[in-house]
């Protein structure tokens, strides 16, 4: 895990050579017409569309409800995730009671949720927000009990020889020691949202990435849709730089031997 | 020696047997052993004897199988406010707290705020370890780990004090360093400590009697006093001809089975 690392110049050459090349050869072969440009347009077009659009205000109008549906799926989700995980974590009768709930509905893939939610709510935004809360809810889960159960016994051990109380033991041992576990559940769980949020949108939307892209295609826009997948990956990758930031900020300890 | 003084740790014919792979496996056979109010012992055996083992059962981690362990008159599993400290054979320090908080978690909840930070402050120095205050354990060598670890022990003011050898880790100079540490806390505060090593010198250093034990399973060989006043002279006749008889222990063993070894 580098942390306030140096990176030699070479190594940001090299690792970013690969999609470098992959826009160049893109956009040599649109230029020379060897692909058809409705199918694939040429690079320098889709950046004018993105250009263009994020003048109008239509893409950030379009990615701030995405985003707004993002943080409340996930913050829901994550708290839920993180409360039951614990409890699940913690108590065997809570497990035993609900563990085989969880392995049979969670197979089930996130889209397949979405027709039975709109059933439900309708197209609503509550709709859009449910399935990226419930597709958060999953890794977060799973992860937070998966974290409290590894907590090293002979940790555990210490606590109990210095006869620290209960609330000690769960503050101060289990929860730190499953804090690197709850934050891997955190950003899959980002992912999840962010990827339910576009499923959500091309389903039932007027507004959103996920609506723009699917309008784009409906109305013949072939560099609008180019436009609103790089923004999805574009968000993802910033979203998870930040959360593994926050980590290593928050987990400093599990990082700082190699630091320094 | 201290016959008139009062009983500390009633180790009573206590035996201990692990189920391995659905098999009885005899650790502990008959162990007696009576330590006194203040009385130094270190009990040395081959590895796998089921030394670690012993202590577990005297802090109430492993349950005993046959016997007793009665602390202070009160037995073992009933003592809620008996104060036994323990340093462990690793050293089980907490990752995400750094060296100050790790040896703030040995201090009981009941002291105050306040005296927290000298108490720390004291440890680090009696410990070698200023400078330190805010590094996490996986920033410091081994034995670095091993010294905040007794660190932690000592700083919850146990009145009986376990130590798992603890400087099996360090380097002859801080070994040497920390016996001498530990002789000075143990005359301070006349605290009764069961110390586990495999130095048989450490062992004669420090302790008022030497406990032997044989392997498998583990039972007391022999006792062996050590009279002579500290410090002691490592040189000393005495402190040979004591060497010399506990190397004649081990070998004995040895003969019989070469799997034993210290
Ligand atoms: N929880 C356990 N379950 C089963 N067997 C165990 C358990 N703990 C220890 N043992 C066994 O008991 C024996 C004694 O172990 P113990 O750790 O007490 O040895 P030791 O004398 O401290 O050895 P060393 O000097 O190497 O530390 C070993 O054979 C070990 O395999
Ligand atoms: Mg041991």
């Amino acid at each position: 895990m580098a942390k306030k690392r140096k990176i030699p110049v070479t190594e940001i050459i090299v690792s970013i050579l690969a999609p470098v090349l992959l826009l160049v050869i893109w956009q040599i072969s649109a230029q020379k017409g060897w692909v058809n440009k409705a199918l694939l347009p040429a690079v320098t077009r889709i950046f004018d569309t993105a250009v263009g659009i994020s003048e109008t205000g239509k893409l950030s109008g379009h990615l701030l409800a995405s985003l707004s549906r993002v943080v409340k799926g996930f913050l829901a989700g994550a708290s839920l995730g993180i409360a039951i995980g614990t409890l699940m974590g913690f108590s065997k009768w809570v497990n035993h009671f609900l563990s085989s709930l969880v392995s049979l509905l969670r197979p089930i893939p996130m889209i397949a949720w979405i027709p039975i939610f709109i059933l439900w709510m309708g197209i609503g935004e509550l709709t859009k927000i449910s399935v990226i809360t419930l597709g958060t809810f999953w890794p977060v889960l799973l992860n937070t009990i998966q974290g409290i159960r590894s907590v090293d016994n002979k940790l555990l051990e210490v606590a109990k020889v210095l006869k620290k109380k209960r609330k000690t033991i769960v503050l101060k041992v289990v929860f730190p020691a499953a804090l690197p576990s709850i934050f891997t559940g955190l950003r899959l769980g980002m992912g999840a949202a962010w990827s339910c949020v576009v499923a959500a949108e091309m389903i039932a939307a007027r507004q959103g990435i996920g609506f723009m892209i699917t309008y784009a295609r409906e109305t013949a826009k072939p560099a609008e849709v180019f436009v609103g997948v790089f923004v999805i990956g574009l968000i993802g990758f910033f979203i998870d730089v930040l959360l593994r930031r926050l980590e290593s900020h928050l987990l400093k300890w599990n990082t700082a031997g190699v630091s320094k | 020696m201290n016959a008139e003084k009062e009983l500390s740790l009633n180790i009573d014919h206590v035996s201990k047997r692990f189920l391995i792979d659905g098999r009885e496996l005899n650790i502990l056979d008959d162990i007696n052993l009576e330590i006194r109010q203040g009385e130094f012992i270190s009990i040395v055996g081959a590895s796998g004897c089921g030394k670690s083992t012993l202590l577990k059962m005297i802090i109430g981690l492993e349950n005993v199988t046959d016997g007793r362990i009665v602390i202070d008159g009160g037995e073992v599993t009933s003592s809620e406010e008996v104060k036994i400290g323990m340093a462990f054979q690793e050293a089980r320090l907490y990752p995400w707290l750094t060296v100050a908080e790790n040896i703030e978690f040995g201090i009981p909840d009941h002291v105050a705020v306040a005296d927290r930070k000298a108490l720390i402050k004291k440890q680090i120095g009696l410990v070698g370890l200023k400078g330190f205050e805010k590094a996490y354990p996986n920033q410091l060598s081994g034995g670095m780990q091993q010294r905040v670890s007794i660190a932690r022990a000592l700083v919850s003011d146990p009145d009986i004090l376990l130590l798992d050898e603890p400087f099996g880790a360090l380097d002859a100079l801080t070994r040497i360093n920390m016996q001498n540490e530990i002789l000075d806390i143990w005359k301070k505060a006349k605290k009764t400590m069961l110390l586990v090593t495999h130095d048989i010198d450490e062992a004669i250093f420090l302790s008022d009697r030497i406990v032997v034990f044989s392997g498998r399973p583990g039972q007391i060989r022999q006792i062996i006093p050590v009279d002579s006043s500290r410090p002691r002279d490592r040189s000393s006749a005495e402190f040979v001809r004591i060497r010399k008889n506990i190397f004649k222990e081990f070998f004995a063993e040895t003969d019989l089975d070469p799997e034993y070894y210290i």
